[in-house]
């Protein structure tokens, strides 16, 4: 039986999510009916070793199986710029995009909301990627999200 | 090997250099799409591209160090990539130098940060005109830092030989072929210490010596090669876009 | 290997359900390809081709040999290619796998099947010697699409190959002869669309894949299902027609970067 589930977290190993880190009441060999190969996650990060061993935890209120939406991939060094002073960048690409949006402190970011809603986050995503060493950023994407909309969340 | 020709006339070699003029480099970084830490480097007829991958979980478990990452450099040729095509796959040659790149490159590398993981380099020789080792671990040093793996310094290799009794700094090919000694070696520039350094042929200890200083004036003046082809990915980072 | 992520697998089957691709192509479009030749020196002809971000150097190496014992007065050809770990993080080092040997069998029955190089003119001594042409395929940079990048730079690189006769004193170097190339179009289905040119997220999650050469005559020169799902009778038409469009764009692409 599995005690524990390898997952895979950007990180330079997999890290380790054990049976008595999960939310639910796993009946032996029931593990499939709640978590699967190519499922994804909001974990937290319980602890880590001398030896760098991972282990992340579900055990949190905001924590949870991921469903639906998509998952953007940026460099962890550029996640400070998509959350921007005091979240300043990030609640413009919610307001105008109408999506809910989470970024992860390991560069993984998962959006949903509908089509178009998502297209517009992945595309202002690589700009901030791009573009994150010039001035005046924040103001840019402003007008550029306005632009695009008709009407504002 | 002896030859006929001679490669050293007239205060001149066979490509028209000076004893101590170094073949032309470019260096480009960020390359490629896939691998975390890229580099593209032409170094007179050379052409090398390498690729980082890492640090990532080294596998099979066997093979982990729980206390640092293990550096795995992979020096390959192209089979078209020479005169006479080279079978693919690593032949003695390759492992060996395969080795000593990776060995000097564990040496800056920041090991003890990454237990258990590997940190892997892929250098690829596509056009090969003697130096060719030189050419990888001074490209694998750019593409690692592409990869933002932690260093305590940027490494650096060049080589300098004996052509017709001249000591010359870069042999070039036929120098390589013909010429009487063949002295490759590496270093980190901030400390001067030496990273890598292999020696065949015949030199005096003072013919040594010489070779040895032009190799670290080669090496210093590509360091800072190395060092503009790194600033220009990120100015064109700032500017928008790559 | 990597785990393709249920939620990407979900999101590119909604959007294919409502006619559209990540990237926004067309199903039958194909990413952006570059052409360049003569890149390495010391091969007897290369060329590097882009088709998006996948990066393929192809390198022709000549040299002298036997003939084969039932073809005595024909040049030999052989391709292989190399899945370097340098082009992906799931490439690793080692002798060929299957799937570095289908590429290049692939890529090779296109090229042979088609004619593409007059073996009946690279004979120096009936049943003593002949010229052998190596195609040899370097994977540089893998985002989907290997066969069709790999297909094109070896079209590319034997188109500008010079036959090296100097360096074997059989007189001057001429350009190696060849005839009309086969153009390779690659298209892959998942949950019943089917998309060309697939990028690696589509092609992670393909069930099924059909490359089709076709040649300036627009007839098929050689084809190749792979992986364990299946097509029917119907996306195959669809696939040959679409490959045949793509192919004559490419093949106009290819002549004028060479310079026919």
């Amino acid at each position: 039986m599995q005690s524990s589930l390898l997952v895979d977290i950007n990180a330079a190993y997999p890290a380790l999510l054990h049976v008595n880190e999960v939310p639910w009441d796993i009946e032996f060999g029931e593990t499939e009916r709640y978590l699967n190969k190519g499922d994804s996650i909001m974990a937290k990060v319980l602890q880590v070793d001398q030896e760098k061993k991972l282990q992340i935890t579900l055990k949190d209120r905001n924590l949870y199986k991921i469903k639906g939406g998509y998952i953007s991939y940026v460099e962890p060094s550029k996640v400070p710029r998509i959350i921007g002073k005091k979240g300043s960048m990030i609640s413009l690409l919610k307001k105008y995009t109408k999506c809910r949006i989470f970024v992860g402190q390991n560069g993984r970011i998962w959006i949903d909301g509908d089509e178009a809603g998502i297209k517009k986050v992945i595309n202002t995503i690589k700009l901030i990627e791009d573009e994150s060493l010039s001035y005046g950023l924040t103001n840019k994407i402003e007008d550029l999200l306005k632009k695009d909309t008709k009407e504002v969340h | 090997m002896k030859s006929e020709i001679k490669l050293f006339e007239n205060g001149k070699r066979l490509d028209g250099r000076a004893p101590d003029e170094m073949r032309k480099i470019t260096i480009k970084a960020g390359v490629l799409h896939r691998a975390e830490g890229s580099c593209y480097l032409e170094w007179g007829g050379n052409k090398v591209i390498v690729a980082v991958y890492g640090p990532r979980e080294a596998i099979p478990r066997h093979t982990q160090n729980p206390l640092r990452a293990i550096v795995t450099a992979r020096y390959n040729m192209a089979a078209f990539s020479v005169d006479d095509r080279k079978r693919p796959g690593p032949d003695r040659r390759s492992r060996e130098i395969s080795k000593v790149i990776s060995e000097a490159l564990e040496n800056v590398i920041l090991v003890e940060k990454f237990p258990r993981a590997t940190i892997d380099v892929n250098i690829e020789v596509l056009d090969a005109e003697a130096g060719t080792r030189c050419a990888g671990l001074t490209a694998a040093a750019v593409a690692l830092v592409d990869a933002g793996i932690p260093m305590k310094d940027i490494p650096v290799a060049c080589a300098a030989g004996k052509i017709d009794n001249q000591i010359v700094l870069d042999l070039g090919k036929d120098e390589d072929n013909y010429g009487s000694a063949d002295l490759p070696i590496a270093i980190s520039p901030r400390t001067g210490e030496i990273l890598l350094l292999q020696m065949d042929g015949h030199l005096t200890q003072e013919e040594f010596d010489k070779a040895f200083d032009l190799a670290l004036k080669g090496c210093h003046t590509i360091s800072e090669i190395q060092k503009n082809a790194i600033l220009e990915k990120y100015q064109s980072d700032e500017k928008g876009g790559t | 290997m990597t785990i393709v992520p249920s939620i990407k697998r979900d999101y590119l089957t909604k959007l294919a359900k409502n006619g559209k691709r990540a990237d926004g192509r067309a199903f039958d479009a194909f990413r952006n390809i570059e052409i360049e030749t003569g890149i390495v020196s010391k091969a007897e002809g290369s060329a590097r081709v882009k088709i998006g971000n996948t990066q393929v150097l192809t390198g022709i190496k000549m040299d002298v040999g036997e003939p084969y014992p039932d073809t005595p007065e024909t040049g030999v050809m052989t391709t292989a290619a190399e899945l370097v770990p340098l082009a992906s993080p799931d490439f690793e080092a080692g002798p060929p796998r299957e799937d570095a040997i289908e590429l290049a069998r692939v890529v090779d029955r296109g090229i042979r099947e088609s004619e593409l190089i007059e073996v009946d003119k690279l004979c120096i001594e009936p049943e003593e010697k002949v010229w052998m042409v190596f195609i040899d395929i370097h994977i540089l940079d893998y985002d989907g699409n290997l066969f069709d990048a790999a297909s094109l730079a070896s079209l590319a690189a034997l188109m500008t190959t010079k036959v090296p006769a100097k360096r074997f004193e059989l007189g001057e170097d001429y350009p190696l002869p060849i005839k009309e190339p086969p153009i390779s179009c690659t298209s892959v289905k998942f949950d019943d669309v089917v998309v060309m040119d697939p990028s690696l997220d589509e092609e992670q999650i393909a069930e099924v894949r059909l490359t089709v050469a076709t040649d300036k005559n627009e007839d098929i020169r050689a084809m190749q299902k792979g992986l364990n799902g299946s097509f029917t009778r119907d996306e195959i038409k669809k696939v040959i027609k679409a490959s045949i469009d793509n192919g004559k764009k490419i093949r106009e692409q290819l002549y004028k970067i060479i310079g026919k």
